[in-house]
């Protein structure tokens, strides 16, 4: 009876909460779009112009040569072996810094301990450090008389210095070495919002550890994983100049030849084709990572 | 604006009994105000040089100036398109010149002005073009290590290439010019006869040596780390940077014998929002003081004032690639031939790049 008398009198009540709701988050909404306005405008000036003016540029804009010159020059294939290797280049730098990164996010987000500090001072100081420099720090490393080299040498495990810059190996490193800080940085919130309580709940059920991280912890720092990722492989699918200096002309990539279409040949429509077929391809990539894991769940709060 | 006028009426009258022999140096008509741009390369050493060639302009001229850098003809095609020049006076390349030439970008050098200044016959006729005077030339020369070869290096570039004779590791600048010229050269053709060049017939040039280049050098900074840490025997260098090596005690050595030299020049982009002061600096910046200052702290380069060999020592003059002794087998890079080709060139490049 009581029951009953409750449920009408919350029956009753509800049109005139949703009334008072409305009217809430109208004011609310209003809020909102006064607040989202800057924001919205900014990107707007900021971002979306600038691409549309790039897709202009692609087309002809602003010359006078045939609108799909551009796109048309892009089908040589020099451009096309180019575009492979920057790709191949740009995924195998993602994934050595998946499989690098995981283990040292892991570490800083669930153990307690000074050497969190350490790891987290060593990868923000190398984020702070010039691009430039750090390219150039590895040759010191790498170089046939270079600290590796001289003391593989030194201790007689080799008698001929190995070529590790001015080659593949050497872009391999120097990439890695710039963008691992970018991986773990979008790793460790994922991780940590991962509830202890589930691990230990499977192991008392009698899961084996491996069992535990490979069906619990792993997918659900899936999107940590996702995020990285993205970042990394947007970043590296941009660089040229540490492949140019560390590859010691046998890394030649697509943006390298961005820049020489804007820089030696002031071919500014080439260059905005280019740019164009990267960003397209970017977007792509971007489309299939949130199929695979869905890019909303990168905000959501890891497995809770 | 006025309280800045009143000023630099001050100043002028202060520098006019500080300095009255400058102030005498200069015709009237040098006299102005405002801010000059300046679009150079940047880096410590352009900057070095560029205070040498300015020397006391804005005390005699009462004409500021302030630097930018890096001379980018794109850059400057999209501030004429918006109509927003931000460069006074650009120390372009020499195909850079022609580029911007051709799109109609450049102011014509105003040279009754100059020669007001200068006296012609100081100045090298072949570096005064319509658009643009000569400012430095900039050098690529062979090199090696003498440590490696106590008996000495390649005299040429066919010697150079000859591993035989020269047994050790090689660098090269990854870029066709002067990639291509050097190609050219090693099978045997001289220089000053390259061009016009037959793009087939130096591609075919550039595979016989490409197995040969242990490295390909992507910026002119890499030459100093290169040679400091002996990481190449032999090296298709940049002049100033290996002369700037040597000079700091490192066992390297250099021929002039077929170097390669690029012309700069300066320009002044139409639409510069101090076109006539401008014309100003550039005229000032051929006087035979300001070239002599810029050589004797970096004898590095070629200058448009050949007065100025008269004046240096021997010993400096023997390390000066522009000098008569040592420009006598130099190979010029043709700035017409680059424009023309360079589209066609650089792609192919990239293919031959891409496919090792």
């Amino acid at each position: 009876m009581v029951e009953i008398e409750a449920a009408a009198q919350i029956a009753s009540t509800l049109p005139r909460k949703r009334s008072v709701v409305t009217a809430w988050s109208r004011q609310r909404n209003r809020l909102t779009f006064w607040l989202m306005t800057a924001p919205m405008l900014s990107m707007a000036i900021l971002f979306i112009a600038p691409i549309l003016v790039l897709v202009w540029m692609s087309f002809g804009g602003g010359s006078d040569a045939a609108p799909f010159d551009g796109y048309k020059a892009l089908l040589q294939p020099v451009y096309l072996r180019l575009l492979g290797f920057t790709l191949q280049l740009a995924f195998l730098s993602t994934i050595i810094c998946a499989i690098l990164s995981y283990p040292i996010a892991y570490l800083m987000a669930n153990v307690r301990s000074q050497v969190n500090l350490w790891i987290a001072v060593a990868l923000f100081i190398s984020l702070w450090l010039s691009f430039l420099a750090r390219t150039f720090s590895w040759i010191i490393i790498l170089q046939r008389r270079g600290v590796v080299n001289n003391f593989l040498i030194s201790t007689g495990l080799t008698d001929q210095p190995f070529e590790l810059v001015y080659n593949k190996i050497g872009v391999y490193v120097g990439m890695i070495h710039i963008l691992l800080p970018f991986m773990v940085i979008t790793l460790i919130p994922a991780m940590k919002a991962i509830d202890p309580a589930y691990m230990r709940a499977a192991l008392s059920l009698g899961a084996s550890p491996a069992k535990v991280f490979r069906q619990i912890y792993l997918p659900l720092s899936l999107p940590g994983l996702v995020a990285g990722s993205m970042l990394v492989f947007t970043l590296a699918f941009g660089f040229f100049i540490t492949p140019a200096i560390l590859g010691g002309g046998r890394a030649p990539t697509i943006v390298l030849a961005i820049r020489d279409q804007i820089q030696q040949l002031g071919d500014l429509q080439l260059a905005a084709s280019t740019s164009m077929v990267l960003l397209v391809i970017c977007l792509a990539l971007l489309i299939a990572y949130d199929r695979v894991s869905g890019v909303d769940r990168l905000y959501d709060r890891g497995g809770r | 604006m006025k309280a800045k006028r009143l000023f630099s009426a001050a100043a002028a009258i202060v520098l006019g009994y500080v300095l009255p022999a400058a102030a005498q140096d200069v015709p009237a008509s040098f006299k102005g105000t405002g801010t000059l741009i300046v679009n150079n390369w940047g880096g410590p050493t352009v900057e070095k040089m560029h205070k040498a060639w300015y020397g006391d302009f804005t005390g005699a001229t009462g004409i500021a100036l302030s630097a930018t850098s890096i001379p980018d003809v794109s850059k400057l095609k999209i501030m004429a398109q918006v109509n927003n020049v931000e460069w006074d006076v650009v120390d372009f390349e020499g195909n850079q010149m022609l580029m911007a030439t051709k799109n109609n970008l450049l102011e014509p050098i105003d040279y009754d002005l100059l020669f007001s200044l200068v006296p012609k016959d100081q100045l090298d006729p072949a570096m005064l073009s319509k658009y643009g005077v000569g400012s430095t030339a900039f050098s690529t020369v062979i090199a090696w290590n003498k440590e490696v070869f106590p008996k000495g290096g390649p005299k040429d570039w066919v010697e150079f290439f000859d591993t035989q004779k020269f047994p050790g590791r090689r660098a090269l600048y990854a870029n066709p010019k002067p990639a291509l010229e050097i190609a050219l050269m090693a099978s045997g053709k001289k220089a000053g006869e390259l061009y016009p060049m037959n793009i087939d017939e130096a591609f075919k040039a550039l595979d016989a040596i490409g197995p040969k280049v242990n490295l390909w050098v992507e910026k002119t900074s890499q030459w100093d780390v290169l040679i400091q840490n002996k990481e190449v025997d032999l090296m298709g260098a940049s002049l100033a940077r290996t002369m700037a090596q040597i000079a700091a005690g490192e066992p390297y050595a250099v021929t002039f014998n077929q170097s390669i030299v690029e012309q700069s020049f300066w320009t002044i982009p139409k639409g510069a929002p101090n076109a006539k002061e401008a014309q100003k600096l550039v005229a000032w910046m051929m006087r035979k003081e300001g070239a002599k200052k810029a050589l004797e702290l970096l004898p590095y380069y070629g200058m448009t004032n050949v007065a100025v060999y008269k004046e240096l020592t021997p010993e400096l003059i023997s390390k000066l690639p522009g000098s008569p002794q040592n420009a006598k087998n130099t190979h010029k890079i043709d700035a017409q031939w680059w424009l023309d080709n360079e589209q066609v060139v650089r792609t192919r490049w990239l293919d031959w790049l891409s496919k090792r």
